[in-house]
């Protein structure tokens, strides 16, 4: 019965994974169809469970061989499992790596195909964390930090052949060109680097500020907090150099790159820098206005450190791929786009919060004197003041700045992506929200009006609601009439031709590039081994070569001076 | 959408195949070792034999045999120790060994292992802490060891 439940839902997802294959690739150039589709699936499905099966098994393997000296002996049961495990997933693994790789180097459409994208980022990803925390726990046990034992060698062992398998190997040659891969090794390795940094820098700060201000009274040695974090220091420094410094910019997609410069690198320390900042100002005005809860200023403060010590980590990721960022690219990108509405959002939901905030401490106030009063009371208005004093700006200016480009340039600005998504993200959500709070003002209104108990009671069992109406509905108002307006600006889909083009060069340079960033072309780059770079030609005249030749396949050559030679043909 | 595809000579999977057959090697190697691991013979008289022996006896389930490795101090008997749990499939590693005088202390690790099938097995692992004290040249334990919880009487 459990096979069968098994095989059922495993026939659905398959169903469910052509389905999606095809709607991915209609419209696509190029060989495409439910059976290859298929296959993939299977192949790629089967060679996960293959390889996490040998996994499991040499880690157990590994354990059993390295583990402390045995004193006493009653199972057999772990081992029988590792070696079924390795004896049949070992050969499994290879024997599926082996057919993969082969197909990979003789059938362009097998590195293309979204299966083998994903399955290579998977792996990629899942070993190489796992090698990092694998790695973390055995270097903290060589320095007596952690207790990692032969487990943890084991899994660093396992894991980083996992990686190695994907990295080091021919299969190296068919990552997916966007680079997920890299921008996933990035994110971990950047992820461990400024973590690790970031409680250095906290527990600097906050063992200085202790001893200024004498607010401490007794402490443990942070030597051991702080050895660990010089270990993932070390550890995210090396995976985020090999994922982010040593590949150049070539390997990733221009998507792909700006994507993770602006919403990887710079809108988080942005966002961390503005919590910090804004987690200041409410400390200031709390000690100036609020309720202090009795304490010192020293003790009050105390989240100083914390808050410096977030404010210099957050600027210094957010200044180093701004950099990067202003460096490689002057145009307004999607990604630049997605940043700036990303932000916008942050700073409307601080707004909104603040002046629901405000409101409700109005309805309660006038409704019943008594329970608005309180110093707690306090706090919560200046949270709602520094909430509008921190999202105001960062609306004002966010916002302002995709409304000049959409007056600017109504073509692109009006028509992309990440303006219709927030757009009618932020009139959904606030239309939701206004609507639920109308009928909840509604249902309270009519309750006490049938039972005759209409007063400053009800005022007061409004208070939430009618706030939120007020501030949902503005935003869904607002934001209605933008879409209203963008509506009739926006430029129809252009019709955007097709083409699968192949390129055999041996020049890596603009042409390539150039002809990526053709919306309609689906570029397959094969490179010429043994002949010297040569002259890439003109890539507007290659672009307008494709454009005019008949059918979706094209081919791209050099004749012996470099000069490209555009072919149509149509594959069999 | 983008691929690179490098022409080259010979066949793709030959590095591959090369590669697997020294990793399944080294694998081979490696099973061999964990297979033939046995557990170490301590010399008779020295703390970590007293937790061997006692540990053993458990297994085995002869209770009477791991009592009389406990001090006489210890309010814990043979009936006590028969109803205590026991995993069917229990593997114990030295961590560590140290000796004081006339105390010793032995950490180890209990691995258990339970489920029925290669996919449904479940294990995890257990560091306890062996007391033991030197009387009349024999270790003895002291404290209430593994794999009591508490003596019910």
């Amino acid at each position: 019965m459990l096979i069968l439940s098994t095989l059922i839902q495993l026939l659905i997802l398959a169903a469910v994974v052509v389905a999606v294959g095809r709607v991915v690739r209609r419209g696509r150039p190029g060989r495409s169809d439910a059976t290859a589709t298929l296959r993939r699936f299977f192949t790629y499905g089967l060679l996960a469970s293959s390889v996490g099966i040998a996994a499991a098994g040499v880690w157990g393997l590994i354990v059993r061989a390295i583990e402390p000296p045995l004193v006493a002996d009653d199972g057999t049961t772990a081992l029988a499992r590792s070696l079924a495990f390795t004896i049949v997933g070992l050969p499994a693994a290879f024997g599926l790596l082996r057919y993969t790789l082969v197909r990979l180097e003789t059938d362009p459409d097998e590195s293309a195909s979204l299966a083998w994208r994903f399955y290579v980022s998977a792996a990629t990803a899942v070993s190489l964390l796992t090698t990092m925390i694998a790695g973390y726990l055995v270097v903290g046990s060589l320095f007596g930090l952690e207790d990692g034992g032969a487990g943890a060698i084991a899994t660093l062992i396992v894991g980083g052949g996992v990686w190695v398998m994907h990295w080091l190997t021919p299969l190296r040659r068919h990552h997916p060109p966007s680079g997920i891969h890299l921008m996933l090794g990035s994110l971990f390795g950047l992820t461990a680097l400024v973590g690790g940094a970031g409680v250095i820098v906290e527990r600097s700060l906050d063992r200085l500020y202790a001893n200024w201000f004498g607010v401490e009274l007794a402490a443990s040695d942070p030597g051991d907090m702080l050895a660990r974090s010089l270990i993932v220091i070390v550890i995210g420094a090396t995976v985020w150099a090999w994922h982010w410094l040593r590949p150049s910019a070539l390997e990733w997609s221009q998507l792909m790159w700006h994507g993770w410069v602006l919403i990887g690198g710079v809108l988080p320390g942005v966002l961390v820098v503005i919590g910090a900042a804004a987690s200041v100002l409410f400390g200031i005005l709390v000690w100036v206005l609020g309720d202090r809860g009795g304490e010192t200023a020293a003790a009050f403060f105390d989240f100083l450190p914390g808050a410096v010590a977030a404010s210099l980590v957050g600027a210094t990721v957010a200044w180093y791929h701004h950099r990067a960022h202003a460096v490689a690219v002057t145009a307004r990108t999607e990604a630049a786009r997605a940043y700036d509405y990303l932000l916008a959002a942050v700073g409307l939901s601080a707004v909104l919060t603040g002046v629901t905030t405000l409101l409700v401490a109005f309805f309660t106030s006038i409704s019943s004197p008594a329970a608005a009063g309180g110093d707690s009371s306090v706090n919560i208005l200046l949270a709602a003041v520094v909430g509008i004093a921190i999202g105001a700006p960062l609306w004002v200016r966010y916002w302002g700045r995709c409304e000049r480009h959409a007056a600017t340039d109504p073509g692109a600005e009006l028509a992309s992506t990440s303006r219709r998504a927030f757009v009618l993200a932020v009139l959904g959500i606030s239309a939701v929200v206004g609507l639920i709070s109308v009928i909840v003002v509604l249902f309270l209104f009519l309750e006490d009006a049938l039972a005759a108990t209409l007063g400053s009671s009800t005022l007061y069992d409004l208070r939430f609601a009618v706030p939120l109406v007020v501030t949902a509905g503005a935003g869904a108002w607002y934001h209605f009439s933008v879409f209203r307006r963008d509506q009739p600006l926006r430029p129809e889909t252009a019709v955007v031709a097709l083409k699968h083009v192949v390129v055999v060069t041996s020049n890596r340079g603009a042409l390539v590039e150039r002809l990526r960033s053709v919306e309609g072309f689906t570029v397959d780059r094969w490179e010429i081994i043994g002949r010297g770079s040569t002259p890439a030609g003109d890539p507007e005249a290659v672009v307008a070569a494709i454009g005019d030749a008949a059918g979706s396949d094209v081919l791209v050559m050099e004749d012996p001076d470099g000069a490209p030679i555009v072919l149509a043909y149509r594959p069999n | 959408m983008e691929t690179t595809t490098r022409i080259t000579k010979g066949s793709p999977g030959r590095g591959l195949v090369v590669g697997g057959i020294a990793v399944a090697l080294l694998i081979g190697v490696t099973a061999l070792i964990a297979v033939g691991r046995r557990p170490v013979e301590y010399p008779a008289g020295s703390p970590e034999s007293t937790v061997q022996a006692y540990a053993q006896a458990v297994i085995n389930g002869d209770e009477d045999a791991a009592v009389a490795l406990l001090s006489t101090d210890e309010e814990c008997d043979a009936d006590d120790l028969a109803d205590a749990y026991v995993s069917d499939d229990v593997r114990i590693t030295l961590r560590n060994a140290e000796i004081e005088g006339d105390r010793a202390e032995v950490e180890v690790t209990v691995s258990i292992t339970s489920g029925q099938g290669p996919f449904d097995t479940y294990e995890y692992d257990q560091n306890h802490r062996f007391e033991l004290e030197r009387s009349d040249g024999r270790w003895l334990i002291t404290e209430r060891p593994w794999p009591w919880a508490s003596c019910w009487r």
